[in-house]
């Protein structure tokens, strides 16, 4: 009996310290904090004077990321009083076009319709992503959305659109980024919500801290 | 009832010590892979990927979940069920006198273990094919999954097992 005790006793405490030290190294992850707010060169949504600010670094290419933008959407549609939202640029390397969607959002941009060429890239995410050369389709998306072509291209090539991508992609990394949507709240880096009404909780909890 | 009979008439069950080991300390891993996953998915932070970038991708996607629950945490059930019905055998180090409940659980692994890797086969897949993105913890726990499965019907196929039904 006593030998039962022992070998039951001895597994039992094995599994809990396991178990606990999971739990301890899954939630000692270094906090992320982002010092400046929006800058002019931020893609916004919301009201710009709001002091809540949600800023998500996102992948147009990311199955999660286009999930989540229509999780923002509605947040930002309820609450666009009280917040102001901003997209930035981290197409990880995994996805093998997503940062030449990031310069055709940004090209799009360049003539007022980034929101425009963002919902469409990611409405449309399984069709380019699945093609060899998708920048045909972005450029169709471009056509469609009734945008100059010449211009369009122009600025899907130039330096300063691939430079402000690839700068956003940068510091996504230099911050420690590992995955994508990223989500910050007032500058502090947020566990992706699991559901809507969590999302909606906190984005209200956070409105009333700040009123 | 057989199996009661046969639990008296030829009351030892042997497992080949290498088998119970090996499934312990397998199960044991994929139930600590799990559970690491678990706790990331409730907490909602991302993962640290290694070996493969798209750990995220998967964690994040529509495929997490199956009946509201997150597929990691059925994982963790599933391991630890596995590690119980492991210890219970090693439990009785004579396994002169295995009693029902044992017999049955030992009985019950290369089933278990089956769905298990099924289950294995499906996610695989989502990843491959669907998701389009690895994650090496999910990929961690198809190799455990997949060896268990292989222990199981290595139990199978051992004849004390076969006797004794």
């Amino acid at each position: 009996m006593n030998k039962r005790i022992k070998f039951w006793g001895i597994t039992a405490v094995i599994i809990i310290f396991s178990v606990l030290l999971i739990v301890f190294v899954a939630g000692s992850s270094t906090p992320v904090f982002l010092k400046d707010g929006i800058s002019d060169s931020d893609w916004i949504q919301g009201n710009k004077n709001a002091k809540v600010v949600l800023i998500e670094y996102s992948d147009f290419e990311c199955p999660a990321c286009k999930i989540f933008a229509q999780e923002i959407q509605s947040i930002v549609d309820e609450f666009s009083e009280h917040i102001v939202f901003t997209y930035r640029h981290y197409p990880l390397n995994i996805h093998e076009y997503a940062i030449q969607a990031a310069y055709a959002a940004d090209a799009a941009g360049a003539q007022g319709k980034f929101w425009d060429m963002h919902d469409m890239l990611f409405l449309t995410q399984e069709e380019w992503a699945s093609q060899k050369n998708p920048e045909e389709s972005f450029f169709n998306y471009a056509k469609n959305l009734g945008l100059d072509m010449k211009k369009f291209e122009e600025d899907y090539n130039s330096k300063s659109v691939r430079g402000r991508v690839e700068a956003s992609q940068s510091f996504a990394q230099e911050l420690g980024l590992t995955g994508t949507p990223s989500l910050f709240i007032n500058g502090k880096k947020i566990n992706n919500p699991r559901s809507h009404e969590s999302f909606r909780k906190l984005i209200r909890e956070t409105i009333s801290q700040n009123s | 009832m057989k199996v009661l009979e046969n639990s008296f008439v030829r009351p030892s069950l042997k497992i080949p010590k290498w088998l119970i080991y090996s499934i312990v300390i397998v199960a044991f891993l994929g139930f600590l892979d799990a559970t690491y996953l678990t706790v990331k998915e409730y907490s909602g932070e991302n993962l640290n990927c290694v070996i493969f970038d798209g750990c995220n991708e998967v964690a994040n996607s529509e495929y997490r979940l199956i009946l509201g629950l997150p597929v990691a945490l059925y994982g963790v059930i599933y391991y630890f069920g596995i590690l119980f019905i492991g210890l219970l055998y090693l439990d009785d180090p004579s396994r002169k006198f295995p009693n029902i409940f044992k017999l049955l659980s030992v009985k019950f692994l290369p089933i278990y273990t089956l769905i298990g890797f099924v289950m294995t086969l499906r996610f695989v897949y989502l990843q491959l094919f669907v998701i389009k993105a690895i994650c090496s913890y999910c990929m961690m726990s198809a190799v455990t999954s997949t060896l268990l499965f292989f222990f199981g019907m290595t139990l199978l196929k051992n004849k004390f097992y076969k006797e004794s039904i």
